[in-house]
C-alpha cells in the first residue's frame, strides 16, 4: 500500500506539473504581449508570484476556513462514542499515525469531508444528517472513504492542484480583459510588420482562452481518480464495500443538499453537494464520478482488496486502470469480513442509538435539562421552557422545574 | 421548536430510544421525519392519504411552510398535520386513536414502535399488560 | 589500468548503496511490524481492562449463565500466562469467543439490553473488538511485507547476514469463532 500512494503521488505529481508548466507558459505569453520582446520572462516571474501568494493564503488557513466556513462543532469521545469509535476504527485500519480530529456540522443533508494537508493535522467532518440516516456499518464505510483521502494524501494534492488552476482562472481573465482594452505594445509592433510579435500575440490570446479549460479538465481529472481510490481504500479498510455502497445511496438520495457548502468547497464532500438528485445519478459531476456508478462497482467486487476494485472498475466501465499498477500488488492476505455484518434490525437500532446521541449532542449544546422520569422516559427541557413543570405522558409524573 | 397551535415552546421526551416533542400546553404531539420512518410502515402502505376537511392547514413548527391535513391508519380516522421533510403533528389524543386503530386492525406492527406507543399513549378501555 | 580500477570502485560503491539500501528498507519494515503490533496490544490491553466491568454489569441480570461467565474469566486470565506473541495471539482468540458467546446468551436477558450502562458497555467491547480486528488487519499487512522481502531474492541475501526473521501472523481461528453459542432457556 506505501508504494500504491507513492506510485498515486508520482502519476498526481505529473499532472501537477503539467498544470504548472501551463501557468508558466501562460505568464511569458502574456509578458510578451503586453510587455514587448522580452518582457516574457517577467510575465512568468509575475504568474510564479500571484501562484506563490495564493499558496500561501490557502496553505495557513485552508483547514481552519473550511471547518469555519461550514460551521463545524469539534466533538470528543464522550459527546458521540459511535462516531468516535468508528473514526478511530478506521484510523487503525489505514495505519495512520495520529487519529484526524473529528467534527460535526449541523445540517439535514447527509455528508462528509476529509481536510488537513498533512495526516497528522488531519480533520474529518460529517453533517448531522449523516450521523441521523446511517447505520453503523455505512456510517464505516463513509469514514473509511474520508480516511481514505487522508491517507492518500489527496486534500494536499486537491489543494496545490486547486491553487494552480485558480492562479490560471485569474491571469487568464487579467490578460483576456487587458487585451479586450487595448493594452500592450505587440498592437504598435504589429503596425511595423514584426512578424514574431503576431505570432506571440496569437499564442497569447489562445493560451489565455484555453489554459483556464484546460487547467479545470485536469483538476476535475485528478479529483475524480482520487474519489474512485478512496472509495477502493474505503472497501479494503472496511473488508466490507457494501456499507459504503448503501450509504452512497442514502446519500444521493436525499434531497437536501448542504446549506453550507459552495462551490469552492464542493470537491472536498464525499458526494458533490452542488447537484440535484436526477442529474447526479445520471452523468456525476465535474469533481466526483457518478453516484450510481460507484455503487455499481462497490458491489459487484468479487473480494476486497485493491484488485477485485480495479476488476470491478472496469467491468463497469469498460476502461482499464483507475488504480496504480503497484496498488494491485503488496495487499491481501485478509479475506472479507465475515463476522460482525449488521442484519436489517440490528441496523435499524445502531442507526436509532447514532441518531439519539447526535440529538443529544445538540440538546447539551444548546442548553436543554436531562429529567430522568421514575418510569423509563427522559424528558428534555428546552432553556426557553416557559412552564414550572413538565409532565411525563408515560407515567402522567409530574416533574417541577428549577427556572 | 414551538407548538404550532399554542405557540409556545415544546418539550422532548424519549422513551426506549424513540423521541416525541410534546406541548406542554395543549398535549399535541410531533413526531420527526426520523422517527415517522418507523411509523409510517407500520401504518400501511404509504400510510398517509389526503383528508377532506375545512380545518386550515397549520404552519411546521420546523420550517414554517403550511402543512397538508392528512388522514392516517389503516381506518382513516385520524387527522393529522403533514410538512412533507420535517414531520407530523397530532393533537391532543390523536396517537391514542391512531393506536387504537392499529390495534383493531390488528396489523404487525414493529415490535420498537408498539411498545412505545403502548407504553406511551396506552389504548384505553384494554387491559394493559 | 586507472580506467579497469574506477569501474571496479564504482561496482563496489553501487554494491555497498544497494546494501544499504536493502537493510535499511528491512530494518524500516521491521520497525512498522513493531508499531502496527504496538497498537494491536493497546486494544487487546484495552479489552483486557474492560472485562471486570462488563462481569459486575451482567452479575446482576444472568443468574443462569455461570459457566458462560466462568469461560470469560478464565480466558482473560489464560492471557497473562501467555509468554510469546504465537501464545498470546491464541489467548486472545480463546477470550474473543468466550465474549461472542456472553453477547449470544444476553439476546435472552431483554432487562439487561436495555440497561444504559450495558449498551455502553456493549459499544466499547463491540468496538475495541473492531479496532483489535482492524489493526490485526494492518499488522498482518506490515508482517506480509516484511516476510516477502525477507524470503524473496535479493532480499534475502542481506536478511540471512543480519538474522532478519519471519513475523508471525495474526491468524483468527474460525472454529472457534463460528461456534454457535448454546442458549438456554430455564
Amino acid at each position: 500500500m506505501w508504494e500504491q500512494i507513492a506510485a498515486n503521488r508520482r502519476k498526481s505529481f505529473v499532472l501537477v506539473m503539467a498544470t504548472a508548466a501551463l501557468l508558466m507558459a501562460l505568464g511569458y505569453s502574456l509578458g510578451e504581449y503586453f510587455g514587448g520582446r522580452g518582457f516574457g520572462w517577467y510575465g512568468l516571474a509575475a504568474a510564479a508570484v500571484v501562484w506563490l501568494i495564493m499558496t500561501l493564503i490557502s496553505w495557513f488557513q485552508g483547514d481552519q476556513v473550511m471547518l469555519a466556513v461550514s460551521g463545524a462543532h469539534r466533538i470528543e469521545k464522550e459527546d458521540l462514542p459511535v462516531l468516535f469509535n468508528v473514526v478511530e476504527e478506521m484510523t487503525l485500519a489505514a495505519g495512520l499515525p495520529q487519529m484526524p480530529a473529528i467534527y460535526i456540522i449541523d445540517d439535514p443533508a447527509p455528508n462528509a469531508f476529509a481536510t488537513g494537508r498533512r495526516p497528522e493535522t488531519a480533520a474529518v467532518a460529517v453533517t448531522s444528517g449523516l450521523l441521523r440516516s446511517l447505520t453503523r456499518d455505512e456510517l464505516q464505510g463513509v469514514i473509511a472513504h474520508e480516511i481514505g483521502h487522508i491517507r492518500n494524501r489527496d486534500i494536499q494534492l486537491m489543494l496545490f492542484a486547486g491553487v494552480l488552476a485558480g492562479a490560471i482562472v485569474i491571469l487568464a481573465e487579467v490578460g483576456l480583459r487587458g487585451m479586450w482594452f487595448g493594452g500592450g505594445r505587440s498592437r504598435s509592433r504589429r503596425s511595423g510588420g514584426n512578424e514574431s510579435a503576431g505570432i506571440i500575440a496569437v499564442i497569447a490570446i489562445v493560451l489565455a482562452i484555453l489554459a483556464p479549460i484546460l487547467a479545470r479538465l485536469i483538476y476535475f481529472a485528478i479529483s475524480r481518480k482520487r474519489e474512485y481510490l478512496a472509495d477502493a481504500s474505503s472497501a479494503v479498510f472496511t473488508r466490507y464495500p457494501e456499507g459504503l455502497a448503501s450509504a452512497l445511496e442514502k446519500i444521493s438520495a436525499s434531497a437536501q443538499r448542504p446549506t453550507h457548502a459552495t462551490r469552492a468547497t464542493a470537491p472536498m464532500y464525499i458526494v458533490d453537494p452542488m447537484l440535484r438528485e436526477g442529474a447526479m445519478a445520471a452523468q456525476g459531476s465535474a469533481t466526483h464520478p457518478p453516484v450510481g456508478q460507484r455503487i455499481q462497482i462497490l458491489r459487484s467486487m468479487g473480494g476486497t482488496d485493491f484488485g477485485a476494485y480495479q476488476d470491478s472498475y472496469t467491468l463497469a466501465t469498460g476502461k482499464k486502470g483507475v488504480l496504480p499498477p503497484s496498488a494491485l500488488t503488496g495487499d491481501g492476505g485478509v479475506g472479507p469480513r465475515t463476522a460482525a455484518t449488521e442484519s436489517a434490525p440490528a441496523g435499524e437500532a445502531s442507526r436509532r442509538n447514532l441518531a439519539r446521541q447526535v440529538d443529544d449532542f445538540f440538546y447539551r449544546k444548546g442548553g436543554y435539562d436531562r429529567i430522568p422520569c421514575d418510569c423509563g422516559t427522559v424528558l428534555k427541557i428546552p432553556p426557553d421552557f416557559q412552564s414550572s413543570h413538565a409532565t411525563c405522558p408515560r407515567c402522567g409524573k409530574e416533574h417541577s422545574l428549577k427556572s | 421548536m414551538k407548538c404550532p397551535v399554542c405557540r409556545v415552546p415544546t418539550y422532548v421526551v424519549e422513551y426506549k430510544g424513540i423521541e416525541l416533542d410534546l406541548c406542554p400546553d395543549c398535549a399535541g404531539v410531533w413526531f420527526d421525519r426520523g422517527e415517522l420512518d418507523l411509523l409510517l410502515p407500520a401504518v400501511g402502505g404509504a400510510g398517509l392519504s389526503e383528508a377532506q376537511t375545512r380545518e386550515n392547514g397549520r404552519p411546521c413548527p420546523l420550517c414554517s411552510r403550511t402543512m397538508a391535513k392528512m388522514n392516517i391508519g389503516p381506518g382513516r380516522r385520524v387527522l393529522v398535520d403533514d410538512c412533507p421533510t420535517c414531520g407530523l403533528w397530532f393533537d391532543r389524543h390523536e396517537v391514542e386513536d391512531l393506536s387504537r386503530d392499529l390495534v383493531e386492525h390488528s396489523l404487525d406492527v414493529d415490535p420498537a414502535l408498539a411498545e412505545f406507543l403502548g407504553g406511551m399513549f396506552p389504548v384505553k378501555g384494554e387491559d394493559e399488560c | 589500468m586507472l580506467i579497469v580500477l574506477l569501474i571496479i570502485l564504482g561496482v563496489a560503491l553501487a554494491l555497498i548503496g544497494w546494501f544499504v539500501g536493502v537493510y535499511n528498507s528491512l530494518v524500516g519494515l521491521r520497525n512498522q511490524v513493531k508499531e502496527a503490533w504496538a497498537q494491536v496490544d493497546v486494544q487487546l490491553k484495552r479489552r483486557f481492562d474492560l472485562i471486570p466491568n462488563l462481569m459486575e454489569t451482567v452479575k446482576g441480570y444472568m443468574h443462569h449463565e455461570r459457566e458462560t461467565l466462568e469461560a470469560v474469566t478464565q480466558a482473560r486470565s489464560a492471557i497473562g500466562g501467555a509468554g510469546n506473541i504465537p501464545d498470546r495471539i491464541k489467548a486472545e482468540g480463546g477470550l474473543t469467543a468466550a465474549l461472542g458467546r456472553l453477547f449470544a446468551v444476553s439476546e435472552s436477558y431483554p432487562d439487561l439490553k436495555a440497561s444504559q450502562n450495558f449498551m455502553a458497555l456493549q459499544e466499547e467491547l463491540t468496538s475495541t473488538e473492531n479496532k483489535i480486528g482492524f489493526a490485526r488487519q494492518f499488522y498482518n499487512q506490515t508482517v506480509m511485507n516484511l516476510n516477502n522481502k525477507v524470503q524473496m531474492f535479493p532480499g534475502n541475501i542481506v536478511a540471512g547476514m543480519f538474522n532478519f526473521q519471519n513475523e508471525t501472523f495474526f491468524e483468527v481461528t474460525e472454529e472457534v469463532e463460528r461456534e454457535a453459542p448454546k442458549v438456554k432457556f430455564d
